[in-house]
């Protein structure tokens, strides 16, 4: 496999991996909060921030990713000189 | 910023106590303790107020009457024409020279006028419910009972049974047979994808035994009301259909009815609930008032600035038989001070984030300019668009154009609208810096490539080597890795000035409290940051300073971290080296703002697909696909920029107030 590929497949790993992190804390965040939200609905501006914390995870998987693609160009040019 | 409070007691002779409260009322300005839960050696000689059986009579009938009148209000839609505040004023004045008897006979009549209406459509309403129940459930079983014949001997129970538990029939007729010693029938069919219908036919002699069977087994009976119960299930659907057809033109001819009577009488209901209201909370406030010998007496908070006047009034109304002092308020007593907001029309919308969190403590700094100048930041940085910046001024212009219309007035809207109005001109600004119109829209039309972008940013960039930065910001950074970097950097340096700054805010409440340990913890997380900056700013960026940048900031990290251990305890140094996480989570601003980007693009892209004669429907692609990118646009910028100012500003100094202020005052009246 080359370079670019397995680079590619990093910047994959590096988004995938916390969308599935932060979908499985935002569901259990989600289920929690809709059961608070039952007993309590003047609670629902902390529970949509509740909700909104995981996303940290895949937010900075999703600049991670980025960055990693950006390093395509620098792999391509190493390639080309060798 | 906070109000001013100041903590008063009014004293003044028992003969004018009703007076005197009528007075504070209609000042609408002292907050009232309750005195009951004040007693102490300064109270010793005082006592709770009284509140004689008379009044006791009196508010429970106002409370009956009031739940009357809201009764009513409740069922009746507002009219058409927008109701104005003098209308509402000048029935209040009318209702307030009432006595409670004629007020009464009031409330009385307007119930005998609209009871039989209301009564007639809460009727109907039910009913149609019900026939709609009924109607699908008939129907799948109608079929099914063409098949079987009727005799007077006979009689038949209809069943609804899950698909998949369809099996459990054969059971159910086998028991039954059972029972009947043979003398019954069980006719079914599937009805729909879920459900299985079945008819049970039997002797009338057995029919409490196989009621009482159906019942142990806990099968689904289709139970109709008695009026249709005897009826075949044929003329059952005639009848359901033919009732469900005539209830709308019925209802209609009601709600007429009641829309005449609201026109005419809605602005009385309101001034009614108003003065009732008044009346309740007047007495109702008798109670938090002490009283000793010939005197009474009441605390609170009224806002400084009020004061004079407010006494100046007492006084000259009550020819110095009633005197309000300014006390020096407790330590203790001032944890408990109300806390209101005064802040400029500019900053004013952005106290909508005490809507999430309670106001801040009394004494404390008020963060609103905060939230006011960084809400608009972090959110412009993600959305930034030029056409999605105009989009979301047009859609809150047109939304508080129809709330105006309708004389609708909600604070919510009222607030959420401007910060949108204030944050869709920060989306235009960021757009105009990053050069995005809807995406790359102005690109795609005007045909330019990375290579005229390239030629702007050498014009706006200087010389190159010596200034990295130039115009247009984001469409470089899409082709130049280095820039991106760059603006990755910006990000974090926003998220330095904005958790900096709201430690300053920390540092100075700590101080302001004279709470050394709090000062120290927060001076302590300053340090830390600002050694993060120096070790990173002389790495990347004045290299000339890398070595004395490295020493210092280092040492500044190890001082903070003692610092604020020192202040916080083990829990301080774990959070100033958690702060660094803090920081690296202001980098949703750019993954969200370029997942805003790509998915214009993308909308874009797809669009350009169709030519010809399908350029209508490329068109119509990419308006519904920027539709949903804005959409996603305005809820998840707005989101993480609450969650940025709330996680990551204010639990480094916030602090809650224990008391609102609510001043004892009308609701109606002037």
């Amino acid at each position: 496999m080359t370079g670019v590929g397995l680079v590619a497949i990093a910047a994959a790993l590096a988004i995938g991996l916390p969308a599935l992190a932060t979908a499985w804390a935002q569901s259990k965040i989600g289920s929690a909060g809709a059961g608070a939200l039952a007993e309590k609905p003047e609670l629902v501006g902390t529970v949509i921030i509740l909700i909104a914390i995981p996303e940290t995870m895949v937010v900075l998987g999703f600049v991670i990713a980025f960055l990693i693609m950006g390093m395509t160009s620098t792999i391509e040019k190493l390639a080309g000189v060798g | 910023m906070l109000v001013k409070m100041a903590k008063v007691e009014i004293v003044g002779l028992k003969s004018l106590f009703f007076d005197v409260l009528g007075t504070l009322q209609s000042c609408g300005n002292l907050h009232v303790e309750d005195l009951s839960k004040k007693m102490g050696p300064k109270y010793a000689n005082v006592v709770t107020m009284e509140v004689d059986p008379a009044l006791e009579e009196e508010k429970s009938r106002l409370q009956n009457l009031a739940m009357r009148n809201n009764a009513i209000l409740q069922e009746l839609s507002p009219p058409e024409e927008r109701i104005e505040r003098k209308d509402i004023k000048e029935k209040y004045d009318a209702f307030a020279g009432m006595s409670l008897e004629d007020i009464t006979s009031n409330v009385d009549d307007e119930e005998a006028a609209v009871k039989d209406l209301l009564n007639a459509k809460n009727e109907l309403e039910a009913e149609y419910s019900r026939l709609s129940k009924y109607e699908p459930i008939v129907k799948k079983i109608a079929p099914l009972a063409q098949q079987i014949s009727a005799t007077e001997h006979f009689t038949s129970v209809a069943l609804l049974i899950e698909k998949r538990y369809k099996t459990i029939l054969a059971y159910i007729e086998e028991e039954l047979n059972k029972i009947t010693n043979g003398q019954c029938d069980v006719v079914s069919a599937d009805v729909d994808e879920e459900t299985t219908a079945a008819i049970v036919v039997f002797r009338k002699a057995f029919s409490e035994e196989v009621h009482n069977f159906l019942a142990t087994e806990n099968v689904n009976q289709v139970r109709l009301p008695h009026e249709l119960a005897d009826k075949p299930y044929d003329e059952v659907l005639d009848e359901i259909k033919k009732r469900r057809d005539e209830i709308p033109a019925k209802l209609n001819v009601i709600k007429k009815q009641l829309n005449g009577i609201s026109k005419n009488w809605y602005i009385k209901l309101i001034a009614l609930k108003e003065l009732l209201g008044d009346r309740i909370d007047t007495l109702s406030a008798v109670p938090k008032f002490g009283q000793s010998g010939h005197v009474f007496v009441v605390t609170g908070w009224i806002p400084k600035d009020q004061l004079e006047s407010t006494r100046k009034l007492l006084a000259d109304k009550f020819e110095g038989k009633v005197e309000l002092t300014e006390e020096v308020p407790t330590q203790e007593e001032l944890e408990e001070a109300p806390v209101a907001l005064s802040n400029k029309p500019l900053i004013k919308p952005f106290e909508f984030i005490y809507m999430l969190v309670g106001r801040p403590k009394y004494g404390n700094l008020d963060p609103t300019w905060l939230v006011a100048v960084f809400f608009p930041i972090l959110f412009g940085f993600m959305l930034g668009d030029i056409g999605y910046g105009f989009c979301l001024i047009g859609g809150v212009y047109l939304v508080r154009h129809i709330l105006k219309k309708r004389g609708t007035k909600s604070v919510f809207f009222d607030l959420f609208t401007s910060v949108m109005m204030i944050a869709g001109i920060s989306t235009t600004l960021f757009g105009i810096l990053y050069l995005e119109f809807f995406g790359d829209l102005i690109f795609k039309i005007l045909g330019w490539d990375k290579g005229h972008v390239a030629w702007v940013w050498g014009h706006t960039a200087g010389e190159p080597g010596h200034n990295t930065w130039g115009w247009p910001v984001e469409r470089m950074a899409e082709h130049n890795p280095e820039i991106f970097k760059l603006i990755l950097i910006v990000v974090m340096a926003i998220g330095v000035l904005h958790i900096t700054a709201s430690l300053i805010i920390g540092l100075i409440n700590a101080v302001h409290e004279k709470e050394r340990k709090h000062g120290i913890e927060k001076a302590g997380y300053l340090l830390f940051i600002w050694g993060l900056v120096a070790v990173f700013g002389t790495l990347w960026g004045i290299k000339s300073l890398a070595k004395p940048g490295e020493i210092a900031g280092v040492l500044m990290m190890f001082l903070g971290v003692i610092g604020a251990s020192y202040g916080g305890g083990f829990g301080g140094g774990i959070e100033a080296a958690l702060i660094f996480g803090n920081i690296l989570s202001y980098a949703r601003l750019y993954g969200i703002g370029l997942a805003s980007v790509i998915l214009a693009e993308v909308a874009n892209q797809l669009g350009a697909k169709f030519t010809g004669i399908l350029i209508p429907v490329g068109i119509i692609v990419a308006v519904l696909l920027h539709s949903l990118n804005l959409l996603l646009g305005i809820l998840s910028p707005s989101i993480q920029s609450l969650r940025l100012n709330l996680v990551e500003s204010f639990t480094k100094f916030y602090e809650e107030a224990e008391v609102e202020y609510k001043p004892f005052k009308k609701m109606g009246g002037d």
